[in-house]
């Protein structure tokens, strides 16, 4: 933060001097990548008669937009120059690296997602007002326990039985 | 007449009032959270409300959309942090009220004008949405497809970090709506060999994933902030007096706002800018502006509830969303069974008489609530985010899970909400990315009959007076961001 109160340029400026920003590079390089795959699905996809297509095969249609995405994609290295001489920064947000924090949540959460179908959604929902808020910090654990103990029921009677979503009960067979 | 009592009399069963009601708290309540927002609210809620009767499913709905706009700004007033993104421009002047102790009178101030402001909005929308789909019925496939294409160009004046990045959203939105078997020939097309890709992308998690678990990843890296929080012990509405100074701002901003919705993909931020600027523009007191002006408080809330009234004008009329917001309500009336377009409104008039008296309840609504309860949502944002936001991982998880009772959607929401945070960190909105999505089908439906009609010759489609005419607002729209950017560095350079 401090350098972007001090006069020496921040990365932003050293990027915006440039023609061609880097990170958008490989942002277009990524989004590229993706549009030629998917255009090479398309030309793997069954072909009917002309008769029967009316002129208009399954593959035209999603080809032109990967097109379109491709050509606008081709922009994003050099739409830097613009944004900088309307006086925005597209840089505000990813300056930073990502939090450590934020890449512990992603990794909590992609664990327990993936848990889920075993413990059954009553231990699940448990399980992430017990682990969520010590992960990010909070340490009143009275609280957690309560906040654990009862949201989760509350959860479950309210869908359940009000809405009559039916809740799997994982291999414990957990359920209220 | 008789769709207007059809109408009302269904809002008028217990049953409703409750739903709308519900909608209403959840909408503030969510609206006055800092980080939560009416999209994701009306994402979550969807799977829920597909056992509801339609009409009151959608009535819910739009309640929330009002209020969750209007709840934003109690938090943009009390901690100067816009619980939604409308009232950014609401914390200018209603939080430097709210510190020299008149928090009260902010939230008064900021209630008034947004009832003012929705209610005229939803007379224009009672107006001119029955008039625009009597109009719209005239549209052949080549016309829609050209209203189509330049409601997916307007994505380029949406609000976000840039034009180009939003066309792109918008583009991968409507490429993902392709994926399913091609209704013309019956060929699977980016189903990668998934029986449950064959009907197409499900709308509810994705919705959920790109709003909720985005915002969730986001708001993980803001745990450490503190805000200054100011307590209202009870909101006081404006004299008569004040009222009468402040009418023609109230009316100036409501037809702003009323303007700006009903333009397709323009929401409630873009609405709330220009009404302060207006406000301010139109003021005696300029100076004052930025130090707790009552004028800078109604301009942008009568330009943000009036733009949610607007905004249902084309939902509802021609099927393209008005903002971010409508297009989840669009994608809600799809999962009902309901083709949105001029044939909704023909067919099913009282749905429309429904949906109005649901949106005026709202507004109506908020004025009690405000009056009753603003102790109560001034005491939410104490609420810590270390337990707020896993309560809404777990709706979450809910909410993809009981749209078809399968885990694979639990994982399709994570994955779209890890995507939308990346998206989010490098410019790409998810709004952008939703509307195309929504409008995907219509476009290729309507792109696909036009070519039949017209033998596959594109330019045979300009002998269309109307066609032509979306052609160049299309073509004005996508090129204004490179001409004001010449305009303000000639500007700068003279």
């Amino acid at each position: 933060m401090d350098n972007q109160n001090s006069s020496a340029p921040t990365t932003d400026d050293a990027r915006a001097a440039g023609l061609v920003h880097p990170v958008d590079l490989a942002v277009t390089a990524i989004i590229l990548a993706g549009v030629g795959y998917l255009f090479y699905l398309t030309t793997q996809f069954d072909e009917v008669s002309p008769l029967f297509a009316q002129n208009i095969q399954p593959a035209m249609y999603p080809q032109l937009l990967l097109w379109i995405i491709g050509a606008l994609a081709c922009f994003l290295p050099f739409e830097h120059i613009l944004l900088a001489k309307k006086g925005k920064s597209i840089d505000k947000d990813r300056s930073e690296p990502v939090h450590p924090l934020t890449k512990i949540t992603i990794a909590f959460l992609i664990v327990v997602v993936l848990a889920a179908p075993y413990l059954g959604m009553l231990l699940t929902m448990i399980t992430i007002c017990l682990v969520m808020p010590r992960l990010w910090g909070y340490k009143n654990f009275i609280t957690i326990l309560l906040f654990a103990g009862m949201f989760p029921v509350v959860v479950s009677l309210v869908f359940s039985k009000v809405l009559s979503v039916y809740f799997d009960s994982g291999i414990f067979g957990i359920a209220l | 007449m008789d769709a207007i009592i059809e109408g009302f009399s269904l809002l008028l069963e217990i049953e409703n009032i409750i739903l709308i009601t519900l909608g209403v708290l959840i909408g503030v309540l969510v609206g006055a959270l800092p980080g939560l927002s009416s999209p994701m609210a009306i994402a979550l809620l969807t799977p829920f409300t597909i056992q509801l009767e339609p009409i009151p499913a959608i009535a819910m709905m739009a309640a929330l959309y009002c209020a969750g706009t209007f709840g934003g700004s109690i938090t943009a007033i009390l901690i100067n942090a816009p619980g939604a993104p409308p009232a950014v421009a609401t914390a200018l002047d209603g939080y430097p009220m709210a510190k020299r102790g008149e928090p009260g009178r902010a939230l008064g101030l900021a209630t008034v004008s947004s009832v003012s402001g929705g209610i005229i909005s939803l007379i224009v929308f009672i107006v001119a949405a029955p008039t625009l789909a009597a109009v719209a019925l005239e549209f052949r496939p080549p016309e829609y497809f050209a209203l189509a294409v330049f409601a997916l160009s307007m994505l380029a004046s949406m609000t976000g970090k840039s034009s180009l990045r939003n066309l792109i959203s918008g583009g991968v939105g409507v490429l993902l709506a392709t994926v399913g078997i091609h209704l013309t020939t019956g060929v699977e097309r980016f189903t990668f060999d998934i029986p449950d890709l064959d009907e197409g992308i499900h709308f509810v998690p994705v919705l959920i994933g790109l709003f909720a678990m985005g915002e969730l990843l986001s708001q993980s890296s803001t745990l450490n902030k503190t805000v200054e929080r100011i307590e209202a012990k009870a909101m006081k509405l404006p004299t008569w007096e004040e009222l009468k100074e402040l009418k023609n701002c109230i009316l100036r901003s409501s037809g702003i706002g009323t303007f700006i919705g009903i333009l397709p993909a323009e929401g409630s931020t873009v609405a709330a800018i220009i009404g302060y600027n207006e406000a301010k523009r139109f003021s005696k007191k300029k100076d004052e502006f930025g130090t707790g002006t009552p004028e800078g408080i109604v301009g942008p809330e009568a330009a943000n509830n009036s733009a949610a009234g607007g905004a249902m004008v084309p939902t509802l009329a021609l099927g393209i969303p008005g903002s971010g917001s409508t297009a989840l309500i669009l994608a809600a009336l799809i999962m009902h069974g309901f083709r949105p377009g001029p044939y909704l409104l023909n067919e099913t008039p009282e749905f429309l008489y429904a949906i109005f008296g649901a949106m005026l309840f709202a507004n109506v609504a908020f004025l009690a609530i405000g009056l009753a309860g603003a102790k109560f949502f001034s005491l939410v944002t104490f609420i810590p985010k270390q337990l707020l936001w896993p309560a809404v991982f777990i709706f979450a998880v809910i909410g993809a899970y009981s749209s078809s009772s399968s885990f694979v959607d639990v994982y399709v929401m994570l994955v779209a909400g890890l995507i939308g945070y990346f998206m989010n960190r490098h410019g790409f909105g998810a709004a952008p990315l939703v509307m195309g999505l929504i409008l995907g089908k219509m476009v290729e439906e309507a792109f696909s009959q036009s070519m039949i009609i017209y033998d596959n010759n594109f330019l045979a489609l300009m002998e269309s007076p109307i066609v032509l005419f979306f052609f160049a607002l299309t073509a004005v729209n996508l090129s204004t961001p490179f001409w004001t950017g010449f305009k303000k560095r000639k500007v700068a350079n003279a």
